[in-house]
């Protein structure tokens, strides 16, 4: 996370850095942020802001007058000053919002780096704050992740972690309280503190250990909503794909004509269903074929098919039984050209299968509803969190299981090493610089030692 | 003036013979310092303020307990006098966290104060190459950068190879009893150690400690029906390997238990301005784990009493020593102060309880073979490198004696891993992360304390050691070793091999067939029914059979803990160069002052140092890398 030594070496000082905070684009406001040590004074001094307030948490309109390769550049920007430890970064900062055209952002950038600050690394702010205790490993990777969130649903799940951050927080201080108390114990036998009690601590210790389980679960579940779902869109040639999949993606992406074989590499759109991102693919239709490129094609839509989460297999009315349909553990038959007439042994056969006309939109909201339906399964209760910290979790998990064990055999020294690693293992979501001091704690709570 | 137990008396009258190792402090580090580096066939002059006082315990009078208890074993296992000498004068022998699991279990022993100190002697003087005189040593002789002999305050000069300081409380010691303050390290007792200014002028920085001691009561004054008694074990094994006596529980000692009370932490309270710790007197700093009754009081507000034990000094002693009310009060406070407390009520005192300060060397300036990293065959043991305890102290006098022998024979130093024993894990905890208050050996000190256990003290030493030393240092203890050693494999080998019959099953619990290995690894097994049922087994004796039982049924956790130690070891074989240039590599400024100050060895060293994050390990490790292919390519 912290990358090279080189970044960290510079993340950890307190110079001024400097970046837009907005995507780049013509836009009506367009953000940039600064933050530092003096990181006000600064941006006053090197824009000739003329504000007449400084006083933290006001916006206010201020004119900016920068020379800049020989250009006088004047505008109007929004000032938002921050004081620390009361900002994002914990530091001075400095938001300003100015028309957002994305020469002028460049321009204002470059002209404050020019003065003495420097650019960013990605995410950087976000790694001050951490650095600075406005907040933990956890939120911080939330951050990241409601930025990269591709969907409304997305985001909410990204939220729900908020909450969850501190429920495993609040476990984390279980588990090192238990640690604490198990190892004044072991280590301190004589001072009649705490008397054991294996049988609380193991009945704490469960409930931990069902959290977690569960928090993994639904971590588990909630892959679809990150990494996003794919349906494959495959038949014989000439059936209508690329015109099914123009029809879902609301635009004229993949190229149709009258021929079979149009359609030679995968076309890929990311659409939305039912707030979960989904990754659409055109196939080339499959049949023999004399043409190498069409071949290599249609090798690559078999493996396309093979990969996808759904396959949507489309067939037109025309359709000569019996039909050969590749094996795939989720398939959907789809009959195109409905506005042509099908045939009864074709209704017949496939009654349940939808029948849509991509030329006319025809079945096709009945079409993405089973096809939602199909693929997303994604419960509302879904975490979206980062591998990291399913990592740890499951980790610190596998620990906590090996403590329980050991703990119900009453090899307490075994249990309390155990527990040691999934205290070890959870800290690594709330403390980014190396390990709390178990003894600190020890001496701390508990008097002991004669 | 000068007290001498030699035998080469010309030597210290004509001053003409070169020692080869000074040995300066007479307490549990220096005298097994001089006995292991004598074993090996070095001459010793062991130089001591007070010759009527080598081998004291300046505190309580036990030996052993938490984690503690492995270290005598493991000095037992190398030949060291402490476990006799524990064993031979206990009063009373408890084992603590009996069921708590092997790893954290520990044998602890009462001892009759005056004899323990005569019982070491009595060991230490046997040793016809030790040469022991009085004195105070106030500067040490270095000639381009090698240690060249020391000088005494009254001028006389010494030669040597090496000198090992193990000057305990003396260095610069200043004892506090209230606002009296008297330059010594122990009540009682002459002189402090006049040694730490050259130090300094040898470059070495120094810190300062501070630790405690609670007064001394006379037993008639005590009313002990008014406290709780603990009585002693006899199911335990005694320190030492070759010691199968047990002391009945019939021929051992009481302790006795009463608690402090709101009374005694008013007196406290209302006198901290006259405590030395507390009045701004004490700068050095003091153990968190062995805290002053002050201390307990004013860090722990809401507690309304604190836990005293109070253990004889002896069997005919007529002191008893009240453990946990340590303090450095006026004399008349302490008075005050232990009228409180039931049993006390009437109590006279017979040495109050004081605090001592004293000078430490900033332990990052020691190299794991204990020898400083600029001074060649200048070592260092016990508290002058931070520690505190007796246990610690004879642990690192011990390893100082042999490396400063290896040292001068052109030996491999030993240097024990972490995985091998607590002496080993405290070395490297001290000489890689230094020390900010006085160390203490725990369990929790060791990642790997599933492997440290009491009971396999002996097979870690004897499978770590060349066996030439074990033997010169060990003696009689060695072959003991040996011979176990070998039935313990031969009997770990008929348990892997051998399944349980039908007649064995019922017995047992378990399934016909089932392998004996088996049985051992459940929670259940017993060992007196194995020997009872198989002649093969009942021949391992006692000790390594519960090295052996152990071992099977932790064998899980127990190969699990192998595998880390395994990767960690792995680290230490990516050694760092000695001309390595940390400022070269890209490392940031502070990683950088780190690593010079340090000089880690290899990367497992580099990423103990407190401070250094991953980002700095991968950046030292592919720079090491990088001079590794410049080299082979070139």
């Amino acid at each position: 996370m912290l990358g090279q030594s080189e970044n960290f070496a510079e993340i950890i000082s307190h110079d001024i850095i400097v970046a837009p905070t907005t995507a780049k684009g013509r836009s009506a406001i367009a953000g940039i942020r600064i933050s530092g040590l003096n990181s006000i004074e600064f941006t006053r001094r090197s824009l000739m802001l003329n504000i007449s307030c400084l006083e933290a948490n006001t916006a206010q309109v201020a004119k900016f007058n920068i020379e800049y390769n020989s250009h006088l550049i004047t505008d109007k920007a929004v000032v938002i000053i921050y004081r620390a430890p009361k900002s994002y970064t914990g530091e001075d900062m400095v938001e300003l919002f100015v028309h957002g055209n994305p020469l002028l952002v460049e321009t204002l950038v470059e002209f404050m780096i020019s003065k003495g600050a420097r650019l960013a690394h990605p995410g950087e702010f976000t790694m001050r704050g951490l650095l600075n205790g406005k907040m933990d490993l956890l939120d911080a990777e939330s951050v990241s992740a409601v930025i990269e969130a591709r969907t409304l649903r997305s985001i909410s799940a990204v939220k729900r972690i908020t909450s969850v951050n501190r429920e495993l927080k609040g476990l984390y201080e279980k588990i090192r309280g238990i640690l604490v108390e198990i190892t004044v114990v072991l280590e301190f036998p004589e001072d009649e503190i705490t008397h054991v009690d294996v049988k609380e601590w193991l009945n704490k210790l469960s409930k931990i250990y069902d959290y977690l389980d569960d928090f993994m679960c639904r971590a588990r579940n909630s892959q679809a909503l990150t990494t996003g779902l794919t349906v494959a869109i495959a038949g014989p040639p000439n059936v209508g794909k690329s015109t099914l999949f123009n029809r879902i993606i609301g635009s004229e992406r993949a190229i149709v004509t009258p021929h079979p074989g149009t359609t030679r590499d995968i076309i890929e759109a990311i659409v939305e269903l039912e707030g979960v991102p989904v990754k659409l693919l055109d196939t080339a239709g499959l049949r023999k074929s004399e043409h190498p490129i069409e071949n290599e094609g249609i090798m690559r839509a078999q493996t396309a098919i093979e990969n996808a989460d759904l396959l949507l297999w489309v067939i037109d009315s025309s359709v000569q039984l019996p039909v050969s349909i590749p094996k795939h553990q989720n398939s959907l038959i789809v009959i195109n050209k409905a506005d042509l007439e099908i045939s009864d042994e074709i209704l017949k056969k496939f009654s349940d299968s939808p029948k849509i006309s991509a030329l006319t939109g025809e079945g096709l909201q009945m079409l993405l509803e089973l096809v939602s339906h199909k693929v997303i399964n994604v419960p509302l209760d879904a975490l979206i969190v980062s591998i990291r910290t399913q990592n740890f979790v499951s980790k610190s998990k596998e620990s906590l299981e090996n403590c329980i064990d050991a703990l119900s055999k009453e090899y307490v020294d075994v249990a309390q090493v155990m527990l040691e690693k999934a205290d070890m293992q959870m800290s690594q979501l709330f403390e980014p610089v190396g390990c709390v001091d178990i003894y600190e704690e020890v001496f701390s709570r508990f008097c002991v030692g004669k | 003036m000068c007290y001498i137990f030699c035998t080469n008396l010309d030597a210290v009258i004509n001053k003409n013979t070169k020692f080869d190792i000074i040995v300066v402090g007479g307490g549990h580090g220096g005298i097994e310092a001089a006995v292991s580096a004598s074993k090996l066939g070095m001459d010793v002059l062991l130089v001591t303020l007070d010759v009527h006082a080598t081998g004291r315990m300046s505190c309580n009078p036990a030996i052993g307990g938490i984690a503690k208890s492995r270290v005598v074993r493991e000095v037992d296992a190398m030949g060291g006098l402490m476990s006799q000498a524990a064993d031979s004068t206990g009063i009373q022998f408890r084992v603590l966290n009996r069921k708590k699991g092997p790893a954290v279990q520990a044998t602890r022993s009462q001892n009759e104060r005056s004899e323990y100190e005569f019982e070491i002697n009595r060991l230490l003087i046997a040793h016809k190459r030790i040469t022991i005189i009085q004195g105070n040593i106030v500067e040490i002789i270095i000639e381009s950068n090698y240690i060249a002999g020391v000088i005494l305050e009254n001028g006389d000069e010494f030669q040597c190879s090496a000198v090992i300081l193990a000057t305990g409380t003396f260095l610069g010691g200043k004892i506090y009893i209230g606002h009296n303050i008297y330059d010594k390290g122990r009540i009682g007792e002459s002189a402090d150690c006049k040694l730490s200014q050259s130090l300094e002028n040898a470059g070495l920085s120094l810190l300062r400690f501070k630790t405690g001691t609670p007064p001394r009561i006379l037993r008639s004054s005590i009313d002990f029906s008014a406290t709780k008694i603990q009585l002693g074990e006899e199911d335990y094994f005694p320190f030492s390997l070759n010691n199968e006596v047990v002391l009945p529980v019939s021929q051992q000692e009481c302790c006795f238990i009463t608690w402090t009370n709101e009374k005694t932490h008013r007196v406290v309270q209302e006198n901290l301005k006259n405590s030395a710790l507390y009045g701004g007197m004490i700068t050095g700093i003091g153990p968190r784990y062995c805290p002053s009754i002050e201390t307990k009081i004013v860090k722990f507000p809401g507690h309304n009493k604190h836990i005293v034990f109070i253990e004889p000094e002896g069997r005919e002693s007529v002191e008893m020593y009240p453990n946990g009310i340590s303090n450095s009060l006026p004399e008349e406070i302490q008075l005050k102060m232990l009228h409180t407390i039931p049993g006390l009520e009437n109590a006279e005192i017979t040495v109050p309880g004081y605090a001592v300060e004293y000078d430490v060397v900033e332990p990052t300036q020691i190299s794991h073979s204990l020898m400083s990293k600029s001074i060649s065959g200048l070592f260092f043991a016990g508290q002058i490198m931070g520690t505190s305890g007796y246990e610690e102290a004879a642990g690192l006098g011990l390893l100082a004696g042999i490396n400063a022998a290896n040292w001068i024979c052109k030996r491999e130093s030993i240097i024990f891993t972490r995985d091998k024993s607590y002496i080993g894990v405290m070395i490297d905890d001290l000489v890689v992360s230094g020390v900010d208050e006085p160390y203490r050996l725990l369990t929790g000190r060791s990642e790997f304390r599933l492997l440290l256990r009491e009971d396999n003290a002996w097979l870690s030493v004897f499978e770590t050691l060349p066996h030439d030393i074990l033997e010169a240092i060990s003696g009689d203890r060695y072959y003991i070793m040996l011979q176990w050693y070998k039935s313990l494999n031969q009997v770990r080998e008929f348990i892997f091999s051998r399944s349980i019959k039908s007649r064995e099953a019922d017995e047992l619990g378990v399934a016909q067939g089932t392998l004996l290995k088996d049985y051992c690894n459940r929670p259940e097994a017993r060992w007196e029914k194995l020997s009872r049922m198989y002649a093969e087994i009942a021949c391992l004796p006692a000790r390594p059979s519960s090295t052996l039982l152990t071992e099977f049924k932790y064998e899980g956790y127990i190969n699990r803990q192998l595998r880390d130690a395994e990767k960690i070891n792995k680290l230490h074989t990516l050694k760092i160069p000695v001309d390595m240039n940390y400022k070269e590599i890209g490392l940031r400024r502070e990683a950088v002052d780190k690593f010079e100050k340090a000089q880690p060895k290899d990367i497992a060293h580099a990423s103990k140092i407190p401070g250094i994050t991953p980002s700095d390990l991968t950046s030292l490790v592919s720079a090491i890398n990088k001079l590794f292919h410049m080299k082979h390519s070139t």
